[in-house]
């Protein structure tokens, strides 16, 4: 009887891992998805409606993905701390202090570069700055999708299986 | 009274937080007098008191010596130019094009720097390297007691020139004649005024909202140059009166004429020391021989700014005669 509850625990416990090993890509692919929305609508906020910063992130923060939501936040309140910080350095902090972000270091890498042109130019630039980010985060995402094509299932297969092969041996 | 006043803060927090320190640092009486911040790049940072250019050391004491001072670095510019434009410089294009920010609580950035011209006119500043802070202050009141002179029982307003030498407290006084208009005062009920501020001196709009008190029945047009803007204004805001500061060009004079014929009343500025002075300026002159205006303020620095020397009918004779100064509680 213990063996055959020890049998189920592995083997639960063997697909959970995979199935979390899986989702980090589902969720990877989901937040890049997540930026671009939300860069799109920034650029709307900056070129049309040509608010400040401190307030398209504020707005932002209410409207994009929980984790995206938190960065937006983070770096609105910073701005509006009026410590002296500026929209890059407020950008740059958010993104240290949001915490997981299920992003790999290359797309933190874009989002930095990304905010370093932020708030600093004119509307032309401005809007050359978030297409160029906006390129490279379509390349990870798409990079991205094919990752996740071709490890979710790997991973909640081998999940699965391990957990049987587990057993197997153990038996 | 003004570090204890929260529009202070919006001072503050648009300086770089080096030059903010130091500030902060400044006696109470010394704060309270401030008109002025200058920064210049790898120059002594500079305050304009009661008159005068003073140097600040880091500890917030004035020093003579200009090696004392705190020499402002190209830093501390970049980070004022960000934070003066809270980090948006693209909101603010039109506003760096003209030279300076207006910010929340109605203070003025002037700006200067290397222009981009793109096809003959200012595309934008960069590579920023002087500011100019200017405390503006309202000085609620100022106009009070010339009022009578201006406006008659019920609603007459009379056409009135303000002649000022510059720094005469000229835009205090017109801002506060507005105030008083629009409210209406003891025997007069309010009319409604609209102030064509091409400089965004007079209301101090932030994001088009009046930073500086001009009156509950006033319509503000910022940045709108004045002979655009007054035809603007008469045909879409049916004002009694008009206030506009500094005219002069042919275009404004013009424009002044159309609200005069539409039944406007005029009140607005000019450069000069007294009467003879704006007899000599071109166009101009045509109004007085013409007898447009009713009244001439005018204006010194007599008693200190703000002086009030003289009003004058519209035969250019003397109605009141001054010096009078309104000791005004600074706000």
């Amino acid at each position: 009887m213990i063996k055959i509850i020890g049998m189920i625990m592995v083997l639960i416990s063997s697909t959970l891992i995979g199935y979390l090993k899986s989702l980090k890509y589902t969720l990877r692919r989901r937040t890049i998805r997540a930026i671009l929305s939300s860069l799109n609508i920034l650029i709307t906020e900056i070129t049309y409606n040509q608010i400040t910063l401190s307030e398209a992130f504020a707005k932002l923060s209410e409207t994009s993905e929980s984790g995206i939501g938190k960065l937006f936040l983070i770096a609105s309140q910073i701005l509006n701390s009026n410590e002296g910080y500026t929209a890059s350095e407020a950008w740059e902090i958010a993104l240290d202090k949001v915490g997981d972000l299920n992003l790999n270091q290359d797309d933190i890498r874009i989002l930095k570069s990304f905010g370093k042109g932020l708030g600093n130019s004119d509307i032309y630039n401005q809007e050359k700055n978030f297409k160029f980010t906006s390129e490279l985060l379509k390349k990870q995402l798409s990079d991205a999708e094919e990752l996740s094509k071709k490890n979710e299932k790997l991973y909640k297969n081998l999940g699965v299986l391990v957990g049987i092969a587990v057993i197997i041996i153990f038996l | 009274m003004i570090n204890k006043s929260k529009n202070y803060d919006e001072l503050l927090y648009s300086l770089p937080f080096t030059v903010r320190n130091i500030i902060n640092k400044l006696d109470d009486n010394l704060k309270e007098s401030l008109e002025e911040i200058r920064l210049r790049i790898d120059k002594p940072l500079m305050i304009h008191v009661d008159n005068q250019e003073k140097f600040l050391s880091i500890d917030g004491k004035i020093v003579n010596s200009p090696k004392l001072a705190y020499i402002v670095t190209n830093e501390d510019c970049e980070k004022a130019l960000q934070l003066i434009s809270k980090s948006s410089i693209y909101a603010f294009e039109n506003e760096i094009k003209n030279g300076y920010i207006t910010l929340k609580g109605g203070y003025r950035v002037g700006i200067c720097g290397k222009c981009v011209l793109e096809n003959g006119s200012i595309k934008t500043i960069i590579n920023i390297s002087g500011f100019n802070y200017r405390i503006v202050r309202q000085c609620i009141g100022a106009s009070d007691e010339i009022m009578k002179y201006i406006i008659k029982y019920p609603n007459i307003v009379y056409n009135t020139l303000i002649i000022s030498p510059p720094q005469c407290g000229k835009t205090t006084l017109l801002r506060d004649i507005a105030r008083n208009i629009s409210n209406g005062m003891a025997d007069f009920n309010g009319e409604n005024v609209s102030i064509i501020d091409e400089r965004s001196e007079i209301a101090a709009c932030f994001k088009g909202n009046p930073q500086n008190d001009v009156g509950y029945r006033t319509d503000v047009l910022d940045s709108c140059p004045k002979h655009i803007g007054i035809l603007m204004m008469i045909r879409s805001m049916s004002p009694k009166v008009i206030i506009t500061d500094e005219i002069g060009k042919i275009e404004d004079i013009l424009a002044i004429h159309e609200a005069l014929n539409a039944g406007v009343n005029i009140i607005t500025t000019v450069h000069g020391n007294n009467v003879e002075d704006i007899m000599r300026k071109k166009y101009i002159c045509d109004m007085l021989n013409n007898r447009e205006f009713d009244r001439y303020v005018i204006l010194s620095r007599k008693l200190g700014a703000g002086t009030i020397d003289a009003i004058l009918d519209k035969e250019f004779k003397a109605i009141f005669k001054g010096p009078y100064r309104k000791e005004c509680s600074l706000l």
